[in-house]
């Protein structure tokens, strides 16, 4: 395996005179597992582009300085040339896979460099073997899961003998169960053929405990190289980068006595630590015990009606069954969070409250009248839904023509219902850009642009589909304020259909997990989070903190802290700041 | 009963009522053709429309070169063969999709896309293949309809129609045979062993890989629209007076989208040249294939019968049985 050595990179995009890549010098030693993570925009893609070769070979731009495999430099080769070195994998396995069964898929890159029948049979079983995913070897691309996709275009990557896999947010679009699936693979790979691999991941909870080192990435330049242990130490460089510290690291830093300048990686690590001493004894004391199973609905937090409801709710689709009787109810102003692996109904529970589509069997109504499918534009004056891309749902040449863009296309012309057009302004704070291309603004603009468009129609609920998805944590935390302010300002409801656990710990305040289309828990966070293996059979995992709590507890306490300050409280410990 | 028929010729004999029949003629397949695509097929079913279907058949198993060249050689030698002979060519075509049994789903497209465009050619060449002497009408049209430039429905025409109606049916049906049997890389393989550009065998693969996502994006970016307020809820047979507002908004909804879904394939292109950049494509002017076809009995059967079917044209339009006239 050979070293990859950067050499004083830079890199400039044409059209643009702020370089993405700075001054980049950096080695890496053959079988590390490097975690690159930085606030989006950072360079981190770019970075991963130019030890794939695509930079400068397909991507133009001035460079400078060089990536070296050994002593070859990456720029001197052919891009099949490099192919052989360095390995690529995109974070949407839909958009990189060519073919439609797994074995052509994986079969694609040898054929391409012209080796032997056999060759390429060895090549296509080692890499489906190395993702364990030979059993699927003849199965057709779409019937299979996003983990599963994600690990093919990983095996059509180790086909080609890479010495090196860059990965660039390999999970971002995964569940839980596809990310722990995916990154299993890659600890296998390194583990069994030290593999060199770059990860990079905003998922610092889920990987720490595994790689060699951590690069934090910040305007282009590496600000922090450390091994994970150290890599918290200086906490100040990931708060102004807006990365967030691992809950564990923020619990080892206000608890010195116990972890003694060790950092606890997993929850496995911080349990031992904690096991046995007074702070657990403490936390154990504060801990109400277990209650009964939380299957059924909890009693509404106001009197009245639900505003949405779900009454016997079923649906298939041919003989392939959804949903499963499904009764609930959300009442006005509640932050529900709608979790459960993919595929276990959430988005077709949420798509026919708007009317998407209707159900085989049961009722769904909103605000006591029961919705018509594809009725679509009218009850979107009473619920809105922010897509999971937000950039989709933007059409116009400017915000204000945005905002107004579903009242000029509506049968009603009345303006009596509206929200109007400077309030909307303020209530995104895109006042100062009514006249800008929302495109021209940055993301966590365009998103509010987005609520804001959504906004104009005064619905009394909003569904939010994954809303921070791929965003850094500091990013993804403004967004969340602003919902959260936005909520309490215009008496919103929020359905929030997610995978990131800690937004939901932070932000919601109800949680609904979904089983193989059945409500299988429906409590308050903590006392959801507290149900570990319940959740498991959901295909979750519980924020590291809550998880931490629920083992120091046995599994037997009623509720678990969400945060590492209420964690740390209940152990009568001092209290600290994320 | 008779004064019902008497009253019902004389309005059909009415200048009214022949407003109204000739309308009813002109307007009823239009209607039905996309009324057809939306029953059978539907948005949903658009990606399953050119989408290999998996099956252990012997169609599935032969070998693809001959499966590429299949309707190469249909669709050329229907347009040798008059009319007659070419629905026997269309029965020809036919057989194979009794030897495969697609499934209910496959089904329904089959029919849609070999059907409906030869109803719509029938059709259509009656209504404009009039050619200047008129006895050969079968239904005149009231004068004023005029300005539509034809004078009926013409029984030249339809049997025109027919015709090529005949060639576009056995055409469509050879075609769908590749789609649905016939996996990219096996396209690929045929397209390289051919001595084509593997570039081409590329591009209809990735154009088979995407379509259906291209599918999932319009029905993701028109659920978007409407949340937005864009009102394209479906009015009721009967609420007439929302169907000029609905079909502009069907037709204003186009531009709308279509940005966006190109912005969309675009990007999803550049990954997917950069992937295929990084597996090394067009390395080599030459590619190797893991899976690499051997010719069984079946192979040389239908070998056998592809030549049969050219000697038996060839041999129609020497002997002058077949040959077309018009």
């Amino acid at each position: 395996m050979p070293d990859v050595r950067i050499d004083n990179l830079s890199f400039t995009y044409p059209g643009t005179s702020k370089p993405v890549l700075r001054e980049l010098t950096l080695r890496i030693p053959a079988g590390e597992v490097v975690l690159l993570t930085g606030p989006s925009g950072c360079g981190k893609s770019t970075l991963a582009l130019a030890l794939a070769g695509l930079i400068p070979a397909r991507i133009n731009g001035l460079l400078r300085g060089a990536v070296y495999l050994d002593e070859a430099a990456i720029g001197g080769l052919s891009i099949h040339e490099v192919s052989q070195r360095v390995g690529i994998v995109f974070q949407n396995p839909d958009n990189q896979l060519v073919h439609l069964s797994v074995e052509e898929e994986v079969a694609f890159g040898p054929e391409n460099l012209m080796l032997p029948a056999e060759e390429i049979e060895r090549r296509v079983t080692e890499a489906l073997e190395a993702t364990g995913i030979l059993a699927l070897r003849h199965e057709q691309i779409y019937a299979l899961s996003g983990g599963q996709k994600q690990r093919v275009a990983i095996a059509g990557a180790l086909a080609m003998r890479p010495q090196l896999l860059v990965l660039d947010e390999p999970t971002s679009d995964l569940d839980p169960v596809g990310t722990q699936e995916v990154l299993a693979v890659l600890r296998r790979l390194n583990e069994r053929d030290h593999m060199s691999i770059v990860l990079i991941e905003h998922k610092i909870d889920e990987v720490i405990s595994w790689v060699n080192r951590v690069l934090l990435m910040d305007r282009g330049t590496i600000v922090l190289d450390a091994a994970p242990a150290h890599a918290f130490t200086e906490r100040d460089l990931w708060q102004s980068a807006g990365v967030a510290v691992p809950q564990l690291a923020q619990v080892a830093h206000a608890l010195p006595e116990i972890f003694a300048g060790a950092l606890p990686l997993s929850v496995d690590d911080a349990y031992r630590a904690l096991k046995g001493t007074a702070f657990t004894a403490a936390l154990r004391a504060h801990s109400a015990p277990l209650g009964p199973p939380l299957a059924h609905q909890p009693p509404p937090p106001v009197a009245g009606e639900p505003l949405l409801r779900w009454q016997g709710v079923g649906l298939a689709y041919d003989r392939h069954q959804v949903l499963f009787d499904v009764d609930l109810g959300i009442w006005p102003q509640e932050w529900v969070a709608l979790i459960g692996a993919n595929g276990s109904g959430k988005t077709s529970l949420a798509s026919l409250v708007m009317g998407f589509q209707s159900p085989t069997r049961g009722s769904i109504s909103v605000q006591g009248k029961r919705v018509k499918t594809g009725n679509i534009s009218r009850q979107a004056h009473t619920i809105a839904s922010l897509f999971q891309a937000a950039d989709t749902m933007l059409f116009a040449g400017t915000v204000e023509h945005e905002l107004l863009f579903g009242l000029r296309h509506r049968r009603a012309k009345s303006l009596d219902d509206v929200l109007p057009l400077e309030r909307a302004l303020e209530i995104t704070d895109l006042t100062a850009y009514r006249a800008a291309n929302p495109f021209h603004l940055s993301h966590g603009q365009r998103k509010r642009l987005a609520i804001g468009a959504l906004l104009m129609r005064q619905p009394s609920t909003l569904i939010l589909d994954e809303p921070t998805t791929g965003q850094d944590e500091g990013h993804a935390r403004v967004f969340f304020q602003f919902l959260e302010a936005l909520r309490t300002q215009q008496q919103l409801t929020y359905l929030m259909i997610t995978h990131d656990m800690r937004a939901v710990a932070r932000y919601a305040r109800r949680v609904v997990a979904l089983r193989a289309g059945r409500v299988a828990l429906d409590g308050p966070p903590d006392v959801v989070f507290a149900r570990r293996n319940e959740l498991a059979e959901c295909g979750i995992v519980p924020p590291p903190i809550a998880h931490l709590h629920a083992r120091l507890c046995d599994d037997q306490a009623q509720r678990v802290a969400l945060r590492p300050d209420q964690f740390l409280r209940m152990g009568n410990a001092v209290e600290v700041t994320s | 009963m008779s004064d019902l028929g008497t009253l019902l010729r004389a309005f059909a004999d009415s200048l009214l009522g022949r407003i109204v029949i000739s309308y009813l003629l002109i307007f009823t397949v239009p209607f039905l053709a996309p009324l057809s695509f939306i029953t059978l097929i539907g948005f949903r079913g658009l990606r399953h429309l050119f989408s290999y279907e998996p099956k252990q058949s012997v169609l599935h198993r032969l070998d693809p070169r001959i499966k590429v060249i299949y309707p190469v050689l249909i669709g050329g030698v229907s347009i040798f063969l008059d009319w007659q002979f070419v629905y026997g060519l269309a029965a020809f075509t036919a057989i194979p999709w009794l030897v495969l049994r697609p499934s209910a789903q496959r089904a329904r497209v089959i029919i849609t896309l070999a059907v409906v465009p030869v109803i719509g050619i029938i059709w259509q060449q009656g209504l404009f293949h009039t050619t200047g002497n008129q006895g050969h009408l079968v239904y005149r049209f009231a004068p004023t309809l005029s300005w539509l430039g034809t004078p009926g429905l013409s029984s030249s025409g339809l049997i025109y129609g027919l015709q090529q109606g005949g060639r576009t049916l056995a055409a469509v049906l050879a075609a769908l045979i590749v789609l649905f049997t016939t996996t990219p890389s096996e396209v690929v393989w045929a397209f390289y062993k051919f001595r084509l550009p593997a570039q081409a065998g590329l591009a209809f693969t990735a154009a088979l890989r995407f379509l259906p996502q291209l599918v999932e994006r319009m029905t993701v970016l028109l659920q978007v629209v409407q949340v937005r307020g864009y009102d394209l809820t479906l009015p009721r047979w009967w609420q007439v007076y929302r169907w000029p507002f609905y079909i502009a908004h069907v037709i204003g909804v186009l531009p709308i989208v279509t940005i966006p879904l190109l912005v969309n394939a675009l990007r999803t292109t550049a990954v997917m040249a950069m992937v295929v950049d990084a597996r090394a494509f067009g390395a080599y002017p030459r590619r190797t294939s893991l899976r690499v076809h051997r010719i069984g009995v079946p192979d040389v059967i239908a070998w056998l019968l592809l030549v049969l079917v050219a000697a038996a044209v060839i041999a129609l339009n020497v002997l002058q049985i077949g040959n077309r006239q018009i």
